[in-house]
């Protein structure tokens, strides 16, 4: 009986939350958009308040000078707000991990870890090479204007940030396949 | 890591799809571990061997150091 309730301790204790590989996008019937969005919807929320806090308060719009006026804590809740959003889609990406199958956990946890890790130093350069002119190469070449990188940028971070993650999904998950 | 799970899983006609939803893991899991791409951890490892009513050292194998 004991050997029973045993086996079913360790058989039993089913922990599989199915991620969303990025090669899957490419592939309807496997793709669950519901799965993203229920893992990611503070992270599309921290993206769009951030760029709404960008275009509303630090473009070039009339309402920047008004802003300016406005006292310093609403101000300081503004700008942190889009910072709070990307701390709860932390911990919403935690709890998903902790669902997960172990080699997926460990192939989305090394994603992670490489997008993090390539995201600061592309901030951390990018001063650097801004310095030495790819800007404004840049700038000449494509028409694109890369100004909004000078300083950290928090939608634009957490682009790159997904962007790199799902580089690095692919060259770890070829690895186990 | 060597181990005996491709057999194992032959020997009861199971394929990798069963043998995975049996342990609450993924396929690619089962085919990471079957391949020796992948080390399970010590609890599925212990699940593994509850499985098959086997011991642990009887399905995987430590290779040289």
């Amino acid at each position: 009986m004991l050997d029973i309730m045993t086996s079913m301790l360790y058989i039993g204790s089913v922990m599989n939350n199915k991620p969303n590989d990025p090669e899957e996008l490419f592939h309807p019937k496997k793709y669950c958009l519901w799965t993203d969005v229920k893992v990611n919807y503070w992270l599309f929320f921290a993206v769009f308040v951030g760029a709404a806090n960008d275009l509303l308060f630090h473009s070039h719009l009339p309402l920047q000078d008004d802003y300016q006026t406005w006292p310093v804590g609403l101000r300081t809740v503004i700008e942190l707000v889009p910072l709070l959003a990307a701390l709860l889609w932390t911990r919403n990406l935690a709890r998903w991990m902790q669902g997960m199958d172990e080699l997926q956990r460990r192939i989305t946890l090394g994603a992670w870890l490489f997008g993090a890790a390539a995201t600061l130093g592309v901030l951390s350069l990018w001063p650097l090479l801004d310095g030495a002119g790819v800007s404004a190469a840049l700038l000449q070449a494509t028409k694109f204007h890369l100004e909004a990188l000078d300083k950290p940028n928090f939608p634009v971070t957490l682009c790159m940030l997904c962007i790199f993650y799902v580089l690095g999904h692919f060259i770890l998950n070829r690895r186990y396949k | 890591m060597k181990n005996k799970l491709r057999e194992l899983r032959a020997a009861k006609a199971w394929s990798q799809a069963d043998l995975a939803d049996q342990l609450g893991v993924s396929r690619q899991t089962v085919n990471a571990i079957e391949t020796e791409k992948y080390d399970p951890s010590l609890p599925l490892a212990f699940k593994v061997a509850r499985l098959f009513k086997l011991k642990i050292e009887e399905i995987f194998e430590l290779g040289p150091d």
